[in-house]
């Protein structure tokens, strides 16, 4: 309990921080308020439009990292498989393909909004991450027998490197425009959505995440085999089915949100796992790695926006500089790098 | 004294055959369990053991298929279903759980616990479990990762016990304290199958043997007064594995 505590306080004041502080409101100006010498009314009203700007960012960093540490926690422990994340099923490349296809074909289709709201483009972004279940439960539901949980692996292999190719082909063929303005959708960035769409949005994330917290008795009831945890007493079909589902609207959403945000699924689960102990944390650990996540985004989201500024990196490249570091120190402490 | 606990069928078979994907695993398997009995099922390796009481525990995942009859009669006593309790003859991990993490899993959601050592069943005591509590699992021996996994198995008091070489990697001495659980988890009504290969220790707790071999059942010997010796040599004669 005390780490629940320790690192929800912790992304309470990463999130005060990042939305605070920035280029457009320097350090100087809002210590200047803290010690009264600005009203703070004043202040606010002056950097509204920023204010907003940057609650976005903070509540759509909050729910990508939530998301994607629960679906790269559901992932490893499903599969039996340390390097596992959500991105293993293909469903997150489906679905960013999709949306690139929509750049290269219909692109008027995918700069504009529907209701002046929501961007067009999730649509695709959607679609493709159903067209992926759709092909990786019937592949799966295929190879199964023969290959047991791996084959779940193995189909995403094939999803992922049919998207992959499908990005070379559309890479090849978009216009210099089209390629700077698709990249954020393949290293991760965090787009400057309207406060509606990120209302619409965060609540797909975090309820994707939850469901897969939910399931974490289930999932490492089945890391054990299926036949054991069927024996006591989960239906292994129903959670197939409910993770399986999880994970594309994980993926769809987190794609409209953020593209295609790496690292986060695969480090935050071993991060947490080392780093918090077992003891007395039955329960908690899989809230515990959620809001890890949570934390490891706000940070490479806010690293993004402050570091390079006025240039502004995908937070992808953030989430990998960051967490490269912490993977390994992951791997030496516990005694892998030998 | 036990005749009149075991007065009707708990489990019952009829002609039940398994197919493994590629084989027949169990053929025309026809077998009626009492209720409160001691089964013991013998048979070498491959014989088809442990794919019976996989079949009981109704655990089978593709490519398994059952044909043939298989019931597990509940009566006015019992909940709707029959508990039941299957202890594999081995079981894999991957998540780096401690002891108490294991012996607490259930397949529900679990709320944030800040009193370690709730969930932990009583059986923990009995195979002296309760000083390995806070171990990973990574880090138990053979021996102790068994007794964990009878701490699990036994600790919640089901009525049907399905136990595949439940001592695999005890010593003698907690050979007995098993033998012992299960002779009171009897008392209490429990109904016990189980697989094994050393019969020399159970003698006195059987009620009925039965002999497996290539997937058939060549034997049922329901009569405890009589160990079926010669049928046992027969089926072990290869092997020179007799009691």
């Amino acid at each position: 309990m005390r780490a629940v505590l320790f690192l929800s306080l912790l992304l309470t004041s990463l999130c005060a921080l990042s939305l605070l502080s920035g280029p457009a409101t320097p350090w100087s100006d809002v210590a200047q308020v803290l010690m009264g010498s600005v009203a703070a009314e004043d202040f606010w009203v002056q950097n509204a439009a920023v204010f907003e700007l940057r609650l976005v960012h903070v509540l759509l960093a909050v729910a990508v990292g939530f998301a994607l540490a629960s679906g790269g926690r559901a992932m490893q422990l499903y599969l039996q498989n340390p390097l596992a994340d959500p991105h293993v099923t293909g469903l997150s490349a489906g679905s960013t393909s999709a949306v690139l296809v929509s750049f290269l074909f219909f692109p008027e289709f995918a700069n504009s909004y529907l209701f002046d709201v929501v961007p067009s483009v999730w649509i695709p972004a959607f679609l493709g991450a159903v067209l992926s279940l759709v092909v990786l439960q019937f592949l799966y539901r295929t190879t199964l027998r023969r290959w047991g949980v791996a084959s779940l692996a193995l189909v995403g292999l094939l999803v992922n490197a049919v998207c992959a190719a499908a990005l070379m082909v559309i890479f090849a063929r978009l216009s210099p425009a089209a390629l700077s303005q698709v990249q954020a959708w393949t290293l991760g960035a965090i787009q400057g959505h309207s406060l509606t769409a990120t209302a619409l949005l965060v609540p797909l994330m975090v309820g994707a995440g939850v469901q897969l917290i939910r399931l974490d008795a289930s999932l490492k009831l089945l890391s054990f085999g299926a036949e054991f945890a069927s024996a006591e007493r989960v239906d292994v079909v129903r959670v197939r089915r409910i993770l399986l589902l999880s994970l594309m609207f994980l993926s769809a959403s987190t794609v409209c949100a953020a593209g295609s945000v790496g690292f986060v699924g695969l480090l935050v689960p071993h991060f947490t796992r080392r780093f918090f102990g077992a003891d007395a944390l039955a329960g908690a650990r899989p809230w515990l790695n959620a809001i890890a996540g949570a934390v490891l985004v706000v940070v490479a989201d806010f690293a993004s926006r402050t570091l390079t500024s006025p240039l502004e990196l995908p937070v992808g490249v953030y989430t990998a500089l960051l967490a490269s570091p912490f993977l390994l120190l992951v791997m030496v402490r516990s005694g892998v790098a030998k | 004294m036990r005749s009149s606990l075991c007065a009707d069928t708990l489990v019952s078979l009829g002609s039940f055959s398994l197919w493994g994907g590629s084989q027949w695993v169990l053929r025309n398997v026809s077998l009626s369990v009492r209720r409160g009995s001691f089964c013991v099922v013998l048979g070498g390796n491959g014989a088809g053991k442990s794919s019976l009481l996989k079949a009981m525990a109704g655990v089978l995942q593709p490519p398994w298929e059952k044909f043939g009859l298989l019931q597990i009669h509940s009566n006015a006593h019992e909940e709707a279903r029959v508990s039941l309790s299957w202890l594999p003859q081995s079981l894999g991990f991957s998540e780096d759980l401690t002891v108490r993490e294991f012996l607490a899993l259930q397949p529900v959601v679990q709320q944030l616990r800040s009193q370690p050592g709730e969930d932990v069943p009583a059986a923990a005591d009995e195979f002296g479990v309760i000083p390995l509590l806070d171990r990973r699992l990574s880090a138990l021996s053979g021996g102790q990762w068994q007794r964990v996994r009878l701490a699990r198995a036994l600790g919640r008091e089901a009525t049907l016990l399905l136990l595949d070489e439940p001592d695999t990697a005890l010593d003698a001495a907690w050979r007995k304290v098993l033998w012992a659980a299960l002779a009171q988890r009897m008392s209490r009504g429990a109904t016990v199958v189980v697989a094994l290969h050393r019969i020399t220790e159970v003698g006195d707790l059987v009620d009925c043997w039965c002999g497996m071999e290539h997937g058939r059942m060549v034997f049922v010997e329901d009569r405890r007064e009589t160990f079926p010796e010669a049928l046992v040599e027969r089926l072990f004669l290869e092997k020179g594995l007799t009691r």
